[in-house]
């Protein structure tokens, strides 16, 4: 992948392109290329604030299976020069630093598409060729499994949880971080399910410093200023949960990780009724 | 979503009995107080969508929409994966229907169900030709498979699902011999016989280990006493719950269901120890425990009440033996009067799995009445062949073989699809089995 061929959003398609020697005959497979090709048109067109650049994150984890350094989200998360790239009207406008002012449409979208054809793309390669050579799970059932390289000495293969599951309860646990929480014992109950239940990965630490923080519980159940309270959300949405999240995607492929069996079964290849 | 407050692994607890024991006992399911079956509020989740996000589990509202999505041409341009292609197969012995849920799907009317329930029927509502394949009433199958296929992961899958989708009542046949349950015990309700003091052992799976005392109240949601069969059937089971029943060694109410149930044997008795040491009958005679089951399927069957329930039947052969014969107990009797009474179930909304090494091993009587079938991996499939009470298999193909763990086939004499399920977390798992002993029975044996 070159700079030269991604030039602009109308050449969006040429990232076909690019995925075709990805693409197989799998049908999960090629749920997580259409899974991909949506999280990119997504990243190109901009975003109409931060709250749904955080959550495009979080697909952007299960996407690319983790294959994003964590630093990568929180970076772009909280650079003010990032932001005023990647937001769109009003809410590129709040982020612009004061010194650079607003960036034009072009250089907005130049800045995309380089972004995309340096570490979006390859790590949607990563994550394909790691899917292919480990998940059996992703394998159609009229597809001949035995052309798989040691498929057969993974006892575990069809037991592994499965990236829809992941993304959903992912899912529900940052809408509800950036919704806000009634009370406390919403939130501490919220905060140990994050922790305990879905993604071991997520820092054991953070229900208890929940508890302990009466500051950071106010922010979090809106009994601060709404606007204020709301950007908290968030940052605790960037730099706690998008972080964990992209581990958990990353380790549903490792495999052999007792967050696995923790984060929930099933796949949404083979016909899997868990 | 759960908690487990001493997270050891399973390997530190076969070592040590504090261990172990703490790891049976200290398990609960987050959040069980707010379902609707301790909650008593008809809008609160039920316990089976709780049972369903406690092993990790997708909705299956979801997992629905995800299998139709499979419509790839590399599924040779079917639409859907072949669960929800051949409804047939796997939806209908699924998803329990009675007269009146068909007529709100007829009439878009869900409003009454629980989520999940009413979440299944408006996807179902929008897909009339699935619905036409859906039959009313209870279902069945008989699961099979080598030691290690997973049979006891599907079977807890296979309960959780049924507990989500239908919220009916679902009775595990408990047996000292075998406690596969156990994964499900934060959910579970065990039933014993009342007046008969109980003691709970864990049968370490280590020789060097001793059995240890548990604490079962701790361990499972909660434990209940039942008077007699129809107590159990009328007071006891709990519509949305799931029960682990021990059968009753003093048999009672059970000779009245052989009287009064129709067109059944009502010469058939049962024998329990205290009538040994009455004097009246010889110990020999005194009826094996496993034989209560008749009685309380014949009875559940017969008297309701009608609402839906599933009657899980791990080890089904031990109960219903191929060589059954009426010099053992009146053991074919039973069986042949069960067998009778079977015609009734799929009306009456009461199903019945079961789960058994060889489909051979179960007596064909019983086997005959059976719709379903699941072949679990690890051995062949019938192909173009004709099998007992389902008439030619519809594979043209080898399919179960070749699967590895956790995948299966579900079959029907018209319909096929193979499916996968997952492992339980290793959270809830218990090494080792666990005995419910009645020493009082034990003892007026003795005295005989």
């Amino acid at each position: 992948m070159t700079e030269a061929r991604i030039r602009g959003r109308s050449e969006a398609l040429d990232l076909d392109r690019v995925l075709e020697d990805v693409e197989d005959t799998r049908p999960a497979l090629s749920a997580l290329v259409n899974n991909q090709r949506e999280m990119l048109d997504e990243w190109l067109a901009g975003f109409e604030s931060r709250e749904q650049l955080i959550e495009w994150s979080q697909d952007c984890c299960i996407a690319t299976l983790g294959e994003l350094p964590d630093e990568w989200y929180v970076e772009m998360l909280f650079s003010e020069a990032i932001l005023a790239l990647v937001l769109e009207g009003s809410a590129a406008e709040r982020w612009a630093p004061a010194s650079a002012g607003l960036p034009s449409t072009d250089v907005s979208t130049r800045y995309r598409v380089e972004e995309a054809a340096s570490n979006l793309v390859p790590a949607c390669n990563r994550a394909m060729r790691t899917m292919r050579y480990s998940a059996n799970e992703y394998v159609g059932e009229d597809v001949d499994a035995r052309d798989l390289p040691d498929a057969s000495d993974q006892a575990h293969v069809a037991m592994r949880p499965a990236l829809s599951e992941l993304d959903e309860r992912q899912e529900a646990t940052l809408s509800k971080l950036l919704e806000g929480f009634a009370d406390d014992d919403e939130l501490l109950h919220w905060a140990l399910v994050a922790s305990q239940s879905s993604f071991a990965e997520l820092d054991g630490q953070f229900a208890s410093a929940l508890e302990a923080e009466q500051h950071t519980r106010d922010m979090l159940v809106g009994r601060a200023d709404a606007a204020v309270s709301a950007a908290f959300r968030e940052d605790v949405a960037a730099t706690d949960l998008i972080p964990s999240f992209n581990a958990a995607a990353r380790s549903v492929v490792d495999g052999a990780n007792e967050a696995d069996s923790t984060a929930g079964g099933g796949d949404g290849g083979g016909g899997s009724i868990s | 979503m759960s908690t487990q407050k001493d997270n050891y692994s399973l390997l530190e607890a076969v070592r040590d009995p504090d261990r172990l024991r703490a790891r049976f006992e200290d398990v609960e399911a987050t959040a069980l107080e707010k379902t609707q079956q301790e909650d008593g509020d008809l809008r609160a989740h039920t316990l089976g969508e709780n049972v369903v996000q406690g092993l990790g589990m997708r909705s299956w509202s979801n997992v629905l929409d995800d299998l139709e999505a499979m419509d790839h041409p590399a599924t040779d341009g079917e639409a859907g994966h072949p669960i929800v292609v051949y409804p047939r197969a796997l939806l209908d012995n699924l998803v329990h229907l009675s007269e009146i849920d068909k007529i709100r799907l007829e009439e878009d009317e869900f409003s009454e169900l629980p989520k999940q329930r009413r979440l299944v029927f408006e996807w179902l509502a929008e897909r009339p030709e699935i619905v036409s394949d859906l039959r009313v009433g209870g279902t069945d199958f008989l699961a099979h498979g080598p030691k290690g296929s997973g049979k006891s992961t599907f079977a807890a899958t296979w309960v959780a699902r049924v507990l989500e989708v239908n919220n009916e009542a679902v009775v595990w046949r408990g047996s000292s011999a075998r406690s596969e349950w156990l994964p499900l015990r934060p959910w579970t309700t065990v039933c014993l016989p009342a007046g008969i003091d109980a003691e709970a052992v864990l049968d370490p799976p280590s020789d060097t280990m001793d059995p240890i005392k548990v604490d079962l109240e701790a361990a499972v949601r909660k434990v209940v006493r039942y008077d007699d069969v129809r107590d159990l059937n009328e007071r006891v089971l709990q519509k949305g719950g799931l029960h682990v029943v021990y059968p009753d060694p003093r048999f009672r109410g059970c000779d009245e269901v052989f009287q009064e149930a129709d067109e059944i044997a009502s010469s058939i008795e049962h024998v329990s120890a205290w009538d040994a040491a009455g004097g009246d009958v010889e110990a020999e005679d005194v009826t094996p425990v496993e034989m209560w089951w008749f009685a309380w399927a014949i009875g559940k069957i017969e008297f309701g009440p009608p609402y839906s329930t599933s009657w899980f039947c791990d080890e089904i052969g031990n109960l219903f033996p191929e060589h059954a014969s009426n010099d053992y107990h009146d053991q074919f009797a039973r069986i042949e009067a069960l067998r009778n009474k079977y015609v009734d179930a799929r009306r009456n909304n009461f199903s019945l799995f079961g789960i058994g090494h060889d489909p051979e091993d179960e007596h064909s009587l019983m086997r005959k009445k059976q719709r379903w079938r699941v072949t679990m991996n690890g051995v062949d499939n019938p192909t173009n062949e004709s099998v007992v009470g389902m008439g030619e298999a519809p594979m043209q193909k080898q399919y179960t073989a070749k699967q590895t763990l956790g995948e299966g086939l579900f079959w029907n004499k018209q319909s096929f699809a193979e499916f996968e399920w997952s492992d339980i977390p290793s959270w809830l798992k218990v090494p080792g089995q666990l005995q419910i002993r009645f020493p009082e029975v034990e003892e007026v044996l003795r005295g005989c």
